[in-house]
């Protein structure tokens, strides 16, 4: 490393001498986020705790010219928050206070590193919750979830977290601290700047502090769960549950391959045999879920399902719940690395799009799992490979891309709640036309005309590009940046 | 897209695993790690995948929100240094220094890390290559060659009970004087010394036979051999006692080896695997002596030493002589909790009508996973009320030494969990460790909090027995 930046000194001054990394031994652990296969070190990580600390750090890094590159957790899944060209990293990790609870009108207010799951604890014993329950719930920060609109497996009902989001206030990218909200009023006058900058992903403005919505938690559940000798028959029930006007909760899915991992690390008893693993879940008023259950159960039967079982014992839901959420870590037992896609398709184009991510994977001959929102429509394709062999490494990136583009093919998207970040920046050209990217490039502008935030993830950037795809000597895995 | 190659464009770097020092570069060759981790314990640095998960479990990164202060940041830091591509510089050891070690992690991960392994060589590596005080010295040698030996442990605290004696101690406690002219882990210990003690502690029987009413068809139900604690053994001799009188009600025929020693948690710790190793083969030669009739379990009422013990069949794996019996040690190994719930005790006489809230010892929920078997028991006593104990099994600063070794981080710890038990409106924490009780008890007296840090197996004994003293 060269000698400090001259901005470190001028940052320490901002958020204090405690506030702010700068050793490159301290950086390394900064360089990747949830998508390790991104990689890049930036100048200085700084720690502000208030959003006036946020706009300073801002207006130091725009009168030095260094990119502004937000992150709450790190848990993002498509390198949202990798520096490149020597940024530097705004984290909010030090941001974490929950600073007004009102349940009479139904929302609180947090700084934008409260963790999502830290709201819901917050709440405990007052019968409200924050609804939007990704996986990473429990680790990834509301402002996170905001930039990335996470979705979760409750989301099928219950929304994204854009349904929940009720005001923002964030920072622009010359300092600027701006807010779509006062107080707990109902604000539905002039373009909604919250859904705006929900989903993306850092690179209009960094948002600093949430108005957020809590809802009561549901009382009553009931929970299904069945296999199947085919997927066929099981993508068959999700859609014609919701064809037959019922919305659960949540309706996930797990293959063949993903119950055999299941079983073989924790041991829930599922039939190893089986084809595909259909859990689902109902909420809503106690008297009637049991007709409703009894609609699922004929819907089922009728698809050829086996071994159904329907309950409403919170015990047994607790122990199934359980076997959803550590399907990733079961992959994690039989594979040191795995990259887990994320795209969206027609729920009824579910059987065939199955099939073909088999037969992609088995083209790149690497092993793909599936545990997925099949209720959204949501499908995680989990690639299993190793992250120091090169050659694996390009072989993912590849099938990815080529899984992604089938998606877009049959009707669907690149992704369905990770966001793009750097991962799938390339495909946003097959995604959209360029009228639709033209008119994302003049929103982003209008937030910030210099692209000085988070530039080259989710846009497209004129100015500075990523390419994951090519290798570079030595480093597997690691990014060319190539600067205009 | 643009590549790499193309002339008018400047390519940027900051990429892969490099820092620019130490990495491996075609000009200079290879250097060869500072830290060498064998094959499978490296192995399970590559089994973490950086999502993130462990984030919210650990204690350093819960206080700092700093990513090297987190397991997944940790792991990076340590896989850094196996490959060669970074040094141990100051930061990057005190990042590594400052894990408590908790494994809290552990239950977090979804991919199976075995982190503790991981940390605890990574440990055994650097131990020599920093630098410490005269201070950290004097400490140091009193972890590794004073607490885990009673004998001498007793010797030691021979000046303290005579100062107590003779009503001196408060006035040792809060002299101002004293404590800005001792250094701070020095007072930080005399704080964790429970406030009155016998003089002379003695020694258990070797043999208790098992009480009738416990027996099945008049045979006792198990034979039970009691790990006594180096530290437990000196100041918390009666909660040995009072397990040894539980047991005994339980149905259990219960021995205490005379040649029992440190379980060697202390060293495996502080990555001293030889010496530990040695402990845990004095240990497998007196829990399971060859000319006897081995027990059908081995019980410890402390947490860290309740873990290690399950840890000696890992740790003498490639040990041919004490290699298989460690395993059966490890596997008949039982926390007294775990034990009395699997033999399943009659309710117990006493009323207590008392409110509680219990705190898990790291090494019991994250390490050994009993977290149900305490509570199970604390609530089959009539009239006791079982607050719950928000982030109960977040680390209270103890973690073996660690709170003499970071007395500032586990200064802020104490005062989180405290900060909790506060908001209980308890006055009594119930905890399975030694290590908890002193730390906690110590961190609240220093705090002015009227608080009452106590073994659940006391509890329990109170409410099975009252008033009676334990058996001599």
């Amino acid at each position: 490393m060269a000698s400090a930046h001259p901005a470190i000194a001028e940052l320490a001054t901002v958020v204090g001498p405690d506030n702010i990394l700068a050793d490159p031994d301290e950086l390394l652990v900064y360089e990747c986020d949830g998508f390790p296969i991104a990689k890049g070190q930036p100048t200085a990580v700084v720690f502000p705790t208030t959003t006036e600390q946020v706009s300073q750090v801002i207006r130091t890094l725009v009168k030095h010219d260094l990119q502004i590159v937000p992150r709450g957790s790190g848990t993002g899944l498509a390198g949202g928050a990798v520096v490149y060209d020597g940024g530097v990293l705004v984290t909010t990790s030090r941001m974490t206070q929950i600073e007004k609870i009102d349940l009479p009108n139904r929302y609180a207010v947090v700084q934008a590193g409260v963790r999502n799951f830290a709201l819901t604890e917050a709440l405990a014993g007052s019968g409200y919750h924050y609804s939007p329950d990704p996986s990473s719930q429990r680790a990834s920060t509301i402002g996170g979830n905001c930039s990335t609109n996470a979705g979760g497996i409750n989301t099928l009902k219950h929304g994204v977290t854009t349904n929940h989001i009720l005001g923002l206030e964030f920072v622009l990218p010359d300092g600027t601290i701006m807010h779509t909200r006062a107080g707990g009023v109902c604000d539905g006058v002039g373009p909604d700047l919250p859904a705006l900058l929900c989903g993306s992903e850092g690179t209009f403005a960094l948002i600093t502090r949430i108005w957020c919505r809590i809802v009561p938690q549901p009382a009553h559940f009931r929970t299904f769960y069945a296999v199947y000798d085919s997927t066929f028959d099981a993508c068959k029930t999700v859609t014609d549950v919701i064809a037959a006007g019922i919305l659960p909760t949540s309706m996930e899915m797990m293959d063949g391959g993903m119950i055999e991992a299941v079983e073989a690390a924790f041991h829930f008893g599922f039939p190893t045999t089986a084809q595909a693993l259909l859990l689902l879940e109902i909420d809503g008023i106690d008297q009637v879920l049991d007709q409703q259950m009894k609609e699922i159960v004929a819907i089922a039967e009728s698809n050829h399902a086996k071994d159904i079982m329907s309950c409403s014992d919170p015990k047994k839901r607790a122990e199934l719940w359980q076997a959803r959420k550590k399907a990733f870590g079961a992959v994690g037992r039989i594979s040191h690395s795995y990259c887990t896609q994320d795209a969206c398709v027609p729920r009824s184009k579910l059987p065939e799009v199955m099939a073909e991510v088999g037969k992609l994977g088995d083209k790149f001959g690497l092993r793909i799992t599936n545990v997925f929102h099949a209720g959204d429509g949501n499908i995680h394709p989990i690639m299993l490979f190793d992250e120091d062999d090169p050659q694996q490494v390009q072989n993912v990136l590849r099938l990815s891309e080529e899984v992604l583009e089938y998606c877009i093919e049959v009707g669907g998207t690149i992704t369905g709640e990770h966001g793009v970040g750097v991962e799938k920046l390339h495909l946003m050209d097959k995604m959209f036309n360029p009228q639709t990217l033209d008119t994302f490039d003049r929103i982003k502008r209008a937030f910030d005309p210099k692209r000085r935030i988070n530039d080259a993830k989710l846009i497209p950037s004129d100015k500075l590009h990523v390419e994951l795809l090519t290798p570079v000597t030595n480093q597997p895995g690691g990014a060319v940046v190539t600067q205009v | 897209m643009t590549t790499d190659t193309a002339p008018a464009r400047k390519s940027v770097s900051g990429l892969g695993l490099t820092t620019g020092r130490g990495a491996p570069s075609d000009g200079e060759g290879a250097n060869k790690p500072i830290v060498d981790l064998d094959p499978a314990t490296y192995d399970r640095a590559l089994a973490c995948v950086h999502c993130g998960l462990c984030l919210p479990a650990c204690p350093t990164y819960t206080q700092n929100g700093l990513e090297a202060d987190s397991p997944r940041g940790r792991i990076y830091l340590m896989k850094g240094l196996a490959d060669g591509k970074i040094e141990p510089t100051e930061s990057v050891v005190e990042h590594l220094d400052l894990c408590l070690d908790c494994r809290a992690c552990e239950t977090a991960c979804p991919s199976g890390v075995v982190y503790h392994e991981l940390i605890e060589a990574t440990r055994e590596q650097l131990a020599g290559k920093r630098k410490r005080s005269l201070v950290d010295r004097f400490v140091e040698w009193v972890f590794y060659h004073v607490f885990p030996f009673p004998k001498r442990l007793k010797w030691a605290m021979w000046p303290a009970r005579m100062i107590q004696k003779v009503g001196l101690w408060p006035t040792v406690v809060r002299s101002p004087l004293l404590r800005r002219a001792l250094p701070e882990q020095i007072n930080k210990m005399r704080d964790m010394l429970p406030p009155k003690g016998p003089m002379r502690v003695k020694n258990l029987r070797e043999h208790y036979p098992a009480y009738k009413e416990g027996c099945v068809d008049g045979k006792p139900r198990a034979t039970v051999a009691l790990l006594t604690g180096c530290v437990g053994s000196v100041l918390f001799q009666h909660v040995n006692r009072q397990s040894v009188r539980l047991l005994q009600l339980a149905g259990c025929d219960v021995v205490v080896p005379r040649s029992q020693v440190c379980c060697g948690a202390i060293h495996h710790h502080g990555g001293r695997h030889k010496d530990a190793a040695g402990f845990a083969r004095s240990n497998v030669d007196a829990f399971l002596d060859v000319t006897h009739r081995e027990p059908d379990y081995i019980v410890n009422n402390i947490a860290g030493c309740g873990a290690m013990l399950k840890e000696y069949g890992h740790l003498l794996a490639d040990d041919a002589d004490h290699g298989p019996r460690a395993e059966r040690l490890s596997e008949r190994s039982r926390d007294i909790m775990q034990l009395l719930v699997e033999l399943d005790l009659p309710r117990p006489k006493h009323r207590m009508e008392r409110k509680v809230t219990y705190h898990d010892a790291c090494h019991l929920a994250h390490a050994q996973k009993v977290v149900d078997a305490p509570r199970r028991l604390l609530q089959s006593i009539d009239g006791l009320e079982l607050v719950p104990l928000r982030e109960s099994d977040m680390c209270c600063g103890a973690a073996g030494t660690y709170n003499l070794a970071q007395p500032e981080m586990a200064r802020d710890l104490a005062e989180r969990k405290i900060k909790h038990i506060q908001s209980t409106g308890c006055r009594t924490c119930v905890t399975g460790n030694v290590g908890c009780a002193m730390q906690i008890q110590s961190e609240a007296d220093r705090l002015g909090v009227e608080l009452h840090v106590t073994h659940p197996v006391s509890l329990l004994y109170e409410a099975y027995f009252g008033d009676d003293p334990p058996p001599r």
